[in-house]
């Protein structure tokens, strides 16, 4: 990210320098909305992985493993969650296909790049 | 010649001396009242030429002073041309900044702070926003000929600083001009004010050289005036001399025969005097004196005493 402010604050770039940046750019958003998805997806799995323990824990009557296990659930499952905040579905559909144009874009940048002088 | 005739010729000859005598007093008279009023043109001559040399060196005086200010007046001029001639080479510089600065700014299409902005805004969108590839490939050939125009648009803003620049430079030389104008329209004036005197003071000397020439005129005409006199007085000089010469024998042979009948009159009272001795035994002096000389004429008688 500082690179890009770098780049903002100067004219003395050429083309080839700017393509790279640009290359970086997407790699970055790929890389920024890979994670949003991943924990997104961490998210879902525990709360599932929360919600079957719960079940187990009220057939056995939480004095088992199931108990411990699902205290530890909870846990990571509330630290996750501070910070984080799941969206519906529509939103990760669209960042999907953003990483997708992210990446077509980055390869198009990664094609000019063969093409352009230092 | 007889002694009347002789006589008759001395008065004659002594009749002319006296005439040209009295002519030459005559004359004299007339010189000496030309010569009082040669002595008066003359002084009034003298005294003119005198105020003419005093006034000329006056002004000459001025004259020296009013070149020397003229001359510095060049001096001043010589360095305002090189100021108007600095002033013209800046102006042609200010015109072809001019001229580069519209250029630079028909190419820029806009200003630095414009440009700029837009260049930070474009860069911005597309090395920090999630954009379309379509709308980022735009953006990113657009960027290089944003650049070009704002380097184009800086270039002209430092053109315009040159001009602003040589704008301030031209005015601290034009009022170094007006300051030398202005020194120069003094020294002007000054140079004026003794040119118009030492002109006037020459129209004076002229007036008093006609003045003193026109005395010296009226002197040459009395000298003109005079000077047959004098030759007259020279000549009447010499014809007197002349006659004087003339009249040295006939005075001679006059004083000859007067001397002669001297010494007979002389010698007949002597021959008296010694008749009256004989007879009387007793002379007067004037006698004897009579015996004496009549004795220093002819020798001294026999044995007559």
């Amino acid at each position: 990210m500082g690179e890009f402010l770098i780049l903002c604050h100067t004219m003395d770039f050429t083309p080839r320098e700017l393509a790279e940046a640009l290359v970086e750019k997407h790699d970055r958003f790929v890389s920024e909305y890979s994670d949003e998805i991943e924990r997104m997806q961490q998210v879902v799995m525990l709360k599932e992985k929360r919600d079957q323990l719960l079940h187990w824990v009220e057939e056995n009557g939480g004095k088992d493993s199931y108990g411990r296990e699902l205290e530890d659930t909870e846990r990571e499952l509330k630290q996750l969650s501070g910070s984080f905040t799941v969206k519906g579905q529509g939103h990760y559909k669209q960042l999907r296909e953003s990483i997708e144009e992210h990446r077509k874009s980055r390869d198009y940048w990664l094609d000019r790049l063969g093409e352009l002088k230092t | 010649m007889n002694e009347k005739e002789l006589k008759d010729k001395l008065n004659g000859l002594r009749a002319e001396i006296n005439g040209r005598r009295k002519e030459i007093s005559q004359i004299l008279s007339e010189v000496r009242a030309h010569q009082k009023e040669i002595n008066s043109l003359r002084q009034l001559r003298d005294e003119g030429n005198e105020k003419c040399k005093t006034l000329s060196k006056e002004a000459r005086q001025l004259r020296e002073k009013r070149d020397a200010l003229n001359r510095r007046i060049g001096e001043l001029k010589e360095e305002r041309r090189k100021i108007s001639d600095k002033i013209k080479s800046l102006s042609s510089d200010i015109k072809d900044s001019k001229v580069k600065r519209d250029e630079l700014n028909r190419s820029a299409r806009g200003t630095d702070e414009s440009l700029s902005s837009r260049y930070q805004r474009d860069i911005d969108a597309l090395l920090n926003k999630d954009i379309p590839l379509d709308k980022e490939v735009k953006l990113f050939d657009g960027i290089f000929t944003l650049m070009q125009r704002l380097e184009a648009a800086k270039e002209a803003t430092e053109f315009h600083k040159k001009v602003i620049s040589t704008y301030e430079g031209i005015k601290g030389l034009d009022d170094a001009a007006d300051g030398i104008s202005n020194e120069i329209r003094s020294f002007a004036d000054e140079s004026e004010k003794y040119h118009l005197q030492a002109v006037e003071i020459y129209g004076r000397v002229d007036e008093l050289r006609k003045e003193a020439d026109e005395h010296h005129r009226s002197l040459l005409e009395k000298y003109e005036l005079v000077n047959p006199l004098r030759d007259r007085i020279t000549a009447l000089r010499g014809e007197i001399e002349k006659v004087q010469e003339e009249m040295a024998p006939y005075a001679e042979e006059m004083d000859k025969i007067r001397a002669k009948r001297e010494e007979e009159k002389k010698a007949k009272l002597a021959v008296e005097a010694k008749e009256k001795l004989k007879t009387s035994k007793r002379i007067t002096f004037e006698d004897f004196r009579a015996i004496i000389e009549g004795e220093e004429i002819n020798g001294p008688a026999e044995s007559s005493a």
